[in-house]
């Protein structure tokens, strides 16, 4: 019962530290969609609930989340949206509607211009933004040292480009 | 790229974040459970069919010439194949850990969904086929002892059945496929990156 109750306040810390994070992957991922990015974040915060019991703590909070909702948003497919939207969501637990923030608007140029990358440069694109290191994104994708130079390089080209174009 | 970063934080400060983390909490129990049940829901459905198929061969319908046995035969070995592939499509799904990084989780994920592929192709009509074989293998003996109306009429029921389950296993298909179609082009956008795991795939 202990574990249970230590499990449900260990969820919620790292629900209230790190939401903005995976909420912000979230809506670059899909194009500033809020939407689709709240229907993403609560599937990743239901992975993450899901994962929390075999977490084994050989990398930080932050890395083990960036890996869950980088694939979470890899392999979030179009056909296999059946998770309950956040309506459904907020009429399960009555109170706390969630209210639209004009201000995210103002960066849906960033987040359109992020949404025209190919999908995993999307979220590296994103981690570069976060600030990760170069060895963090390369412990979350699992791609190797010198392609990720590579590929960051590429990126960092192509965004200038599309920001340019926005 | 400064200038992008600066821009990143401040998106991330004016993003409303006031979601319940109890409310995801009780949704993501009720997930779970409705995942295993839809998991284990095919499993047990078609283990009651077996034991129920098997006890009426024995109990109500004890078929006596070769070729009726071998109709049986057929039928439930048909199910058996069916409930084997569906305990091995758990077992791969499982194997899908989200905890992973990306290049070994969509790898699994892959394997997966090419596992399923190859399971709605030919092996879900060569089971089909078998046990379709086997059902009209039972009926030379079954005509001896039933009328000629009640033969059609199960005939008729065995077909519309049948239709029905070739009408669901299609959509299930069409479904999995489109999610193959996409996961293949997210793999290969990784694979062409030198995935560490990437190697292993090919």
């Amino acid at each position: 019962m202990n574990g249970a109750i230590a499990k449900e306040a260990e969820f919620e810390s790292l629900h209230k530290e790190y939401l903005p994070m995976v909420k912000q992957l979230c809506l670059g991922y899909v194009k500033g969609d809020r939407q689709r990015a709240e229907d993403l974040t609560q599937e990743v915060y239901i992975n993450i609930w899901n994962g929390l019991d075999k977490f084994r703590r050989d990398a930080s909070y932050k890395t083990w989340i960036y890996r869950i909702a980088v694939n979470t948003c890899l392999l979030h497919l179009r056909h296999s949206a059946k998770q309950k939207p956040v309506s459904e969501l907020q009429e399960i637990h009555d109170g706390m509607p969630e209210p639209v923030d004009r201000n995210e608007d103002s960066y849906k140029f960033l987040y359109t211009a992020i949404g025209e990358l190919p999908h995993l440069e999307r979220l590296i694109m994103m981690m570069l933004l976060d600030e990760l290191s170069y060895e963090e994104i390369g412990t979350i994708t699992g791609i190797s040292a010198v392609h990720l130079r590579v590929k960051i390089h590429r990126i960092k080209k192509k965004m200038r480009q599309l920001i340019k174009q926005e | 790229m400064q200038d992008l970063i600066d821009t990143w934080k401040k998106g991330k400060e004016a993003l409303s974040t006031n979601s319940s983390a109890e409310a995801l909490i009780t949704l993501a129990k009720q997930k779970k459970r409705s995942v295993l049940y839809a998991q284990y829901g095919n499993v047990l459905v078609l283990t009651i069919s077996l034991v129920g198929l098997t006890l009426f061969f024995i109990f109500v319908a004890p078929f006596q010439t070769l070729l009726s046995h071998i109709g049986m035969g057929m039928m439930l070995g048909g199910l058996a194949l069916r409930i084997g592939i569906e305990i091995a499509s758990i077992v791969k799904s499982g194997a899908i850990q989200l905890s992973s990084d990306a290049t070994e989780a969509t790898k699994a994920a892959f394997l997966f969904y090419h596992f399923r592929k190859r399971v709605h192709g030919h092996v879900t009509i060569a089971i089909a086929g078998v046990y379709a074989v086997g059902f009209y293998f039972l009926t030379p003996e079954f005509s001896q002892y039933i009328s000629f109306q009640w033969m059609v009429l199960m005939h008729l029921s065995f077909l519309l059945g049948g239709a029905f389950l070739i009408w669901v296993i299609k959509k299930g298909i069409k479904k999995e496929m489109g999610d193959l179609v996409q996961l293949t082009s997210v793999r290969n956008e990784i694979t062409a990156e030198g995935g560490n795991h990437a190697g292993q795939m090919q």
